[in-house]
């Protein structure tokens, strides 16, 4: 196998750790049929997973010219890739609605054109930040969140915001 | 301490834990996390960080509860402390300064101190020069401690090491010094029984007790001596002059050794880690005669460790008694044969207690020294059956009265000079006719006697300071042995 080959194509349409372990637990799925596999055909094994993720690997082996009935070839392709899904970086983002398929697309690119590839994103939902988002990253804890913002302005101004009010 | 939101606000660093085993924890992320500092877990419970890679952040929790998988951890910028202050005395409080039990709730001092504080150099150092009292003139007499020393109890389990302590720290308190008493993961009956102790003789409220049940969490137990010599070492700054009671570092040793285990540390001699002594002879560099600003202060420290069947070979012990002046080792056989305390002289060290003794007690102890040889001797020639010489037999006469006048009970403790006296009236053939067994009324009436007649004490201590060495000691006995022994009632 070639050294300069990239996984990334397999990966960058993972956006979330909900994909990615969906997607592991597919490689995983694979691997277990394959070795189970005996002289069936590599694409064969892998049409009885997911037709989709059949398709995906099946047109990684012939973009970089990899033999997939090649055993060893294919062993270590999985042994690779295993290894460059746990290498992906995580994002934590905190939200307090539970965001669409788009909304999510929209923030996976923008990380993206920032960042770069290799990046997925751990969402979860909690109402009680009312609005924006909190980001854990590399072990920062960044609070970007409305709740924040106002128990902030509340400190800093709530007597003035009482008197106004009253 | 403040809460987890205050410190991720603060600090704006998470980690998550991702694995657990007991008292172990890693933790992924707090990218500028340090080393002994103090973490929070969400649920409120703190430990502190022992060790960390690029990727993982190893944390020792104090807390017996388990935490799960995915736990939000914040670090707190903050370093382990204790409280220090007068606040502490007469009570039980665990390393971090917390009541042992919700019942014996007290004020915390305001001020604190960190437990991880490196040993004073030798220029802070002053050659051990004061005799520690301990009440006991098989310890006074034949094997002296000073102050500042940092002498070993070794024994079998059950033959007096922990009574010892009391009855040094009994001394002590009665001598106006600090006493810090830290009972490493000990049964809570016995932690309780050492408080009765010292409640029965008025002494609680001049001591601070640290210590850990044998079931709270392995980390807080390792936690106990550092903790108990960084009070002492506030004490000593504070112009006092401070003993400490470490009960005992094999299972602190054993701690350590769970929780390496636990951190995955490579094991080596019977499984305790590499760095076993390193963390014993840190702990125990920090006591010793010091020079502070209010002049010349020491922590003597008394670490106990147990043997098992009187094996002195094993790693913990032949450790720690590598980095101490010495050691008294209970033997059970002794204490089988009914001697209390059951120190064994012979195989016994003071390295610089003897240093610290004037000549008067220094002939003393010779004499004792060389007499029991001679006594030991003869005893063990006695049981071949062979038929004795006069000479031999009042050997074996005066070695039991010798015995009998070494010997204590629990809770008796002997002034110096008074140990002085009647050692000298013993040797001098005065008390021989008398009732002289120390545990009996006699010598307990002297002591009762010589504590609250000043008038006896003062004329007693005089004839002491007196008598530059044993002879004239003998002399004066010989003169007016009777009178000071009337004066006393007998």
């Amino acid at each position: 196998m070639k050294k300069d080959i990239s996984y990334s194509d397999l990966t960058s349409s993972l956006k979330t750790t909900r994909e990615v372990a969906d997607f592991a637990s597919k490689i995983d799925a694979f691997q277990l049929a394959f070795f189970n596999s005996g002289k069936e055909s590599t694409e064969k094994t892998l049409t009885l997973i997911n037709e989709n993720f059949a398709k995906k690997i099946i047109l990684f082996f012939s973009n970089n010219h990899l033999d997939i009935n090649d055993k060893s070839v294919v062993f270590n392709f999985l042994e690779k890739l295993s290894f460059f899904i746990k290498k992906l970086k995580v994002i934590k983002l905190v939200l307090a609605f539970d965001p669409t398929s788009k909304i999510v697309e929209k923030i996976h690119n923008f990380v993206q054109d920032v960042l770069g590839i290799g990046y997925v994103l751990d969402i979860e939902v909690s109402e009680d930040i009312l609005g924006g988002a909190i980001v854990i990253f590399n072990g920062k804890y960044n609070d970007f969140t409305l709740k924040k913002q106002l128990e902030d302005t509340f400190r800093e101004k709530g007597d003035q915001i009482i008197s106004a009010i009253g | 301490m403040k809460n987890f939101k205050y410190y991720l606000d603060s600090t704006a660093e998470i980690g998550f834990v991702e694995e657990a085993s007991n008292a172990i924890v890693h933790v992924s992320g707090l990218p500028k996390v340090k080393t002994n500092e103090i973490v929070v877990f969400e649920t409120g419970k703190i430990g502190v960080v022992l060790s960390f890679t690029a990727k993982i952040v190893e944390v020792l929790v104090f807390s017996k509860e388990s935490i799960g998988h995915g736990a939000k951890v914040v670090r707190t910028n903050e370093f382990l402390q204790v409280p220090v202050g007068t606040e502490l005395f007469g009570r039980v409080i665990d390393p971090l300064g917390n009541p042992l039990t919700a019942m014996s709730a007290y004020k915390k001092p305001s001020k604190s101190r960190g437990i991880n504080a490196l040993a004073p150099g030798i220029l802070a150092r002053k050659t051990i020069n004061r005799q520690l009292e301990t009440g006991i003139p098989t310890v006074d007499l034949v094997m002296p401690l000073g102050f500042g020393q940092r002498e070993l109890i070794i024994g079998d389990r059950k033959t007096g090491k922990t009574n010892f302590l009391m009855q040094t720290i009994l001394t002590q308190v009665k001598q106006k010094h600090i006493c810090i008493y830290a009972a490493i993961g000990k049964k809570k009956l016995d932690i309780k029984d050492a408080e009765d102790f010292f409640k029965k003789n008025k002494i609680f409220d001049k001591i601070i007790v640290v210590a850990t049940g044998f079931d709270d969490p392995t980390g807080l137990s390792f936690l106990v001596p550092f903790s108990a010599m960084t009070i002492s070492e506030y004490f000593r700054d504070e112009g006092y002059d401070v003993l400490l009671a470490l009960d005992d570092l094999t299972t602190h040793a054993k701690f350590y050794r769970e929780i390496s285990l636990l951190g995955k540390k490579f094991p080596g001699r019977s499984s305790y880690p590499g760095d076993i002594f390193y963390t014993h002879a840190k702990l125990l560099e920090r006591a010793g005669n010091f020079v502070t600003e209010k002049g010349e202060k020491a922590i003597t420290c008394l670490p106990v460790v147990e043997t098992i069947q009187g094996d002195l070979s094993g790693y913990i012990q032949t450790n720690i008694m590598s980095m101490t002046d010495g050691h008294l080792y209970f033997d059970s056989d002794l204490f089988a044969k009914g001697r209390r305390p059951a120190i064994n002289p012979f195989l016994s060290v003071t390295r610089v207690g003897k240093q610290t003794q004037s000549t008067l007690k220094r002939d003393i102890n010779r004499e004792i020294l060389s007499f029991l040889t001679i006594y030991d001797k003869m005893q063990n020639f006695s049981h071949f059956g062979a038929e004795l010489s006069e000479g031999s037999k009042v050997t074996l006469a005066v070695g039991e009265k010798v015995i009998k006048f070494l010997g204590q009970g629990p809770s008796t403790t002997m002034p110096i000079n008074l140990q002085i006296l009647l050692f000298s009236m013993l040797w001098n053939n005065i008390l021989q006719n008398r009732n002289i067994d120390p545990i009996g009324g006699d010598v307990n009436e002297i002591i009762k006697a010589y504590e609250t007649k000043s008038n006896a004490s003062k004329i007693i201590d005089q004839t002491v300071t007196d008598a530059k060495t044993f002879n004239d000691m003998l002399k004066t006995m010989k003169e007016k042995g009777e009178t000071l022994l009337s004066s006393l009632k007998i």
